[in-house]
């Protein structure tokens, strides 16, 4: 998973302004933070500081009002919605707080969907779901329905559709967030042994617990990165 | 109960006003339904249903003559038939007999043509009427001879006499002769087999008692229209056993008349179904049509209501929670389902009433008993019933399933509405149905507009571009020696001054007459061909026969195919030419040459030979729809008719701007001289082809109203899904989906259900074509471009009605996949 160009991605000066009637609200100002392949990174702060905005930057779910942001050597800030759902689709997994599978779809569906909207041939999807699924310990619940599973579960096959393409990065979006303390542990054991085995990720807590467990922490407050930690963030 | 009810309305009123644009769309969805329904059924039930307004309509019977031999039916009957049957038919406590006529009335005004009708003496009586003003007839007035006294309608009276009562006594002319009014009939009083275009305004006695012997007492001068009424306790059924019994008594007592092969038989059938003839078809049709427009209704403000059920989980949750019961949350629900359908019927019955009255003279030109159609008290509660089915047929499931709530999870939830599984597929099977039902009745629409066109792209056999038309009565008094008309040579005279004063109008071009204009059955003659004699069991030679003027085949653009046209003659009236049609000529002379060929009219010796002289183009002569039948024309100069019409090629786009001129003309030569239905040609193609343009415009009306609330209903189910499951998109989008990919993914799944609906609904509209079958021409009822152009239209509509949401699926932010509520 881990790519040679370093590093793999690189924020200067990005800011984000949200214009809400005429108040406008500084999400982030100015942040700029490298992140090597094969890196985990944890992204902390308390509740408002911006940590979603900059995972919402990081996964090309929006672009920033200024600042510029290179993706494995790529510029990728000012890219349209089209050229970015390309990007996000070959070189970004996502894992969410709420799990986000869709629950129409089994198991096999929901991991095969980034692979379909890449446009790789079925074979090949279906090799990939598996591999992935595996990698999780989930391959015997393949045709379970996500109502079918339990929250750790779910999580799990939402960690196998996030890797299923092999993406340049995972963002993880506080995956621990709606777990109790059993499930999210084993989940941080999943990143943890994807980590070890190459992949870039950038998590978003606000857990103390899982504050130290990462490579390198960032700690962002008011929209800003800061040295040191909110107090609230301080490992025990 | 009643306050509880109450306190349900109220606050159903309150509910449905804090949603406006739901109430508005649901309510005007509904007032279309209603409306058009409750106007169909105005018509329904005035033409179909309403019993006949006389005195116990249901002992009331008809009587006309079939040949099973020839399969004719609806033949009139002749006195001597008339008198056998009250003679013969013990169950008939009475029995009356009408000829419909029109005539000159005259020395009150302008000359008019009216319709008029020679009756029984107890006519009146038969139906349980009498006259408001005056006397009704006596068996003494019918021992004169026809005519001198006449009883007129109520409209007559005011229009021609402003409701003078003092009118009693007076004289009229009709016909130049003069008849004195003894009664006027109530107002409203309609004539049994009127028709909308032409009231009935005068009734006189026929001398049934004393016969004309040259006319009346002659068995096969079949003209009588029989009205009986039974007596109390007999049934028709028994008056058709009594009259199968006389039938066979009479062919075996008059072979001649009555020949064997023909299998004359008198049929009585109730004079309800008379009276309506063969409209009840179309308007059933019409009705079921209607009918599917309001089950889409339905379907449409059921969907609505599911969306506002979703909306409105946590509300009824609460109400759950603090003790509702779930057949109290039904009823409450229910409730604002009638009073929707209370506010929708009330506003359809405005619509209602705007459109039954546009039907009513819509179809007044062609549909029995028009005049009646009304909102009256039975439609009102017709319309009632609907209010009320309609409230309970799309808000029961709706407050079923709504009533149903998942408690914990929806008071658990901040209040994000999601539609459960049962629901989806409810909405999604609402759109299946609405889809199939508007597909049928697109299917059916679509075959009538085809049949339409065909019938319109049928060869009249005629030019009618720029062709004036119009008639003429000439007046035939009871005495016959005293009419000015009474001679041939009289009535030569004035057809003939009458076409020079017609051809010498300005933008005139050319004039000529006939008998009677195309697209007018005239009545077949029967032939005797020389030299070749019918075999025993062959049917009797029969053709149209019309007298022309020399000069109307040229004036008619009617191609002359063989021979020559008929010779213009001075006074002699020994040539006997005749021209015939292009299918008599193949018919009863095929692989030969006609022309010198002698014809005679009727089956005995006693009338000449006429001689053909010419073979002309077939003319559509009975309708659009009937193909030609065989055809010979004489010269109004040999023999003339008392009627004839009269066309003129004119130099003008619009030669009804002629009709006053050439009206002018005529009266020139004759000022008593009524001109009457003076109408372009293509007036009276349009007219012979009423029928079928109405049913068509109707149906295509309703088809249009199903494909839009049809639409509409895809786009609502279709936008409502989306918008609940923006976070699905917004997921989708974060995992790589571009726009194309949601835009497929929105799409496909709306057009699956087009697809179901549109499988569904050929196959029913396949099933139901029958009914169509007897207002088709040219395509059958299964006609597949039909069909297939119908379900491309439909499918076409419906991708438009899901790309609208699925476009705007596309524009969901993926930021809302990191949102958490």
């Amino acid at each position: 998973m881990a790519l040679a160009i370093d590093p793999l991605i690189r924020l200067d000066g990005i800011s984000k302004i949200f214009h809400t009637e005429e108040v406008e609200t500084h999400a982030l100002s100015r942040v700029s933070l490298d992140i090597r392949a094969g890196e985990f990174v944890a992204v902390c702060g308390p509740s408002g500081c911006g940590k979603t905005t900059l995972l919402s930057l990081l996964g090309l779910l929006d672009s920033p009002s200024e600042g510029s942001y290179v993706l494995a050597g790529e510029p990728v800030a000012t890219l349209s919605p089209q050229q970015r759902a390309r990007v996000r689709c070959r070189a970004i997994g996502f894992i969410f707080q709420a799990f986000n599978l869709i629950g129409d779809l089994d198991v096999y569906s929901n991991v095969e969907l980034p692979l379909k909207y890449r446009g790789l041939a079925p074979a090949e999807r279906r090799a990939m779901v598996h591999e992935a699924l595996e990698r999780v310990g989930l391959l015997h619940r393949i045709h379970h329905f996500p109502a079918q599973l339990s929250g750790g579960q779910q999580q799990r096959v939402a960690v196998a559709r996030a890797v299923v393409g092999k993406p340049l990065v995972l963002l993880a979006d506080e995956p621990t967030g709606n777990l109790d303390s059993s499930n999210g542990a084993q989940v941080m054991t999943l990143l943890h042994e994807l980590h070890a085995g190459g992949a870039t990720i950038v998590m978003v807590t606000h857990d103390p617990r899982y504050v130290g467990r990462a490579g390198r922490n960032v700690f962002l407050f008011d929209g800003r990165i800061v040295e040191r930690p909110p107090a609230e963030l301080e490992v025990a | 109960m009643m306050d509880v009810f109450w306190r349900d309305v109220r606050f159903g009123v309150r509910s449905l006003l804090r949603s406006p644009a739901f109430t508005a769309i649901a309510v005007l969805t509904l007032a279309i339904g209603i409306g058009a329904n409750t106007a169909i059924f105005s018509v329904v039930y005035s033409v179909l249903l309403r019993p006949l307004a006389y005195a116990e309509p249901e002992q009331l019977l008809s009587i006309r003559a079939a040949y099973s031999g020839t399969g004719a039916q609806d033949i009139p009957t002749s006195q001597p038939e008339y008198n056998d049957i009250l003679q013969g038919v013990s169950a008939l406590q009475d029995l009356a007999a009408v000829y419909p006529i029109s005539i000159n009335l005259t020395g009150l005004g302008e000359p008019q043509r009216i319709q008029a009708s020679v009756v029984s003496y107890n006519y009146f009586r038969v139906l349980g009427v009498a006259p408001a003003v005056g006397r009704d007839f006596t068996p003494e007035d019918d021992q004169n001879q026809i005519g001198y006294v006449v009883i007129i309608s109520h409209d007559l009276w005011q229009k021609r006499f402003g409701g003078d009562p003092g009118v009693i006594g007076k004289t009229v002319r009709l016909d130049d002769d003069p008849m004195t009014i003894i009664g006027i009939m109530p107002r409203g009083f309609r004539h049994v087999l009127e028709s909308g275009a032409s009231p009935m305004e005068v009734w006189a006695p026929i001398a049934l008692d004393n016969p004309d012997p040259n006319f009346l007492n002659v068995r096969n001068a079949q003209v009588y229209d029989l009205i009986g009424r039974l007596k109390p306790g007999r049934t028709i059924d028994e008056a058709q056993a009594e009259l199968a019994v006389l039938s066979a008594r009479l062919q075996e007592e008059y072979p001649q008349i009555y020949p064997a092969n023909q299998g004359w038989h008198p049929v009585a059938k109730p004079l309800a179904e008379q009276v309506v003839g063969d409209v009840r078809p179309a308007l059933l049709v019409l009705l079921g049509a209607v009918g599917f427009v309001l089950l889409i209704g339905c379907a449409n403000v059921a969907n609505l209501l599911l969306a506002r059920a979703t909306v409105r989980e946590r509300e009824i949750a609460l109400r759950t929670a603090l003790g509702s019961s779930r057949g109290r949350l039904v009823r409450q629900l229910l409730t604002e389902s009638l009073v929707l359908a209370v506010m929708g019927g009330g506003l359809g019955l405005l619509l209602a009433a705007w459109g039954s009255s546009a039907l009513g003279r819509l179809v007044a030109l062609y549909l029995p008993r028009a005049g009646e159609i009304e909102l009256s008290l039975p439609v009102l509660g017709f319309t009632a019933f609907l209010i009320l089915l309609t409230g309970v047929v799309f808000g029961l499931i709706p407050a079923l399933q709504g009533s149903r709530a998942d408690l914990q999870g929806v008071l658990k939830d901040s209040g994000r509405g999601s539609a459960g599984a049962p629901r989806t597929r409810l909405r999604a099977a609402l759109v299946v149905a609405e889809v199939a039902v508007a597909l049928m009745l697109l299917a059916g629409a679509g075959l009538m507009l085809r049949s339409f066109q065909r019938l319109m792209a049928v060869e009249y056999g005629f030019d009618p571009d720029r062709l004036l038309t119009l008639q003429m009565w000439l007046p035939v008094p009871n005495d016959r020696s005293q009419g000015r008309f009474r001679t041939h040579a009289q009535r030569r005279d004035f057809y003939e001054r009458a076409l020079t004063a017609v051809k010498a109008v300005p933008g005139v071009r050319d004039a000529a007459v006939i008998s009677q204009l195309p697209l007018r059955a005239q009545g077949n003659l029967q032939l005797t061909i020389e030299g070749r004699p019918l075999a025993p069991d062959e049917p009797p030679r029969t053709a149209e026969g019309r007298l022309v003027s020399p000069n109307y085949f040229k004036t008619m653009g009617i191609p002359l195919l063989a021979g020559e046209g008929l010779p213009a003659l001075g006074d002699s009236l020994s040539n006997r030419s005749i021209l015939i049609n292009r299918t008599m000529a193949e018919k009863y002379w095929p692989g030969a040459d006609p022309i010198g060929r002698r014809v005679r009219l009727g089956a005995g010796n006693d009338r000449p030979w006429l001689t053909v002289v010419g073979v002309v183009g077939d003319v559509r002569q009975i309708g659009l729809a009937d193909p030609p039948k065989e055809e010979l024309y004489s010269s109004f100069q040999v023999v003339s008719s008392q009627e004839m019409a009269m066309v003129v090629r004119t130099g003008d786009a619009d030669p009804e701007r002629l009709g006053a001129a050439v009206t002018a003309a005529i009266r020139s030569v004759d000022p008593e001289q009524p001109v009457f239905s003076v109408m372009s040609m293509e007036r009276v193609i349009e007219n012979a082809s009423a029928e079928r343009r109405i049913s068509m415009v109707l149906l295509l009306l309703f088809a249009g109203m199903a494909l839009l609330l049809s639409a509409i209903g895809i786009y609502g189910v279709m936008a409502y899904t989306t918008t609940q499951r923006r976070q699905e998109i917004g997921i989708r989008l974060a995992l790589g989906a571009g726009a194309p990919d949601v835009l497929r993914l929105v799409v496909g799944q709306g057009m699956r259900l087009v697809v179901v609906g549109l499988v569904a609904g050929l196959v029913g509209a396949w099933l139901l074509s029958r009914a169509l079958t007897s207002q088709l021409y040219g395509i059958t009822a299964q006609d597949p471009l039909t069909y297939a152009t119908v379900a491309l239209l439909l499918g076409t509509v419906a991708l438009v009605a899901t790309w609208v949401p699925a476009r705007r699926a596309t524009r969901v932010d993926p930021m809302i996949s990191l949102r958490v509520e």
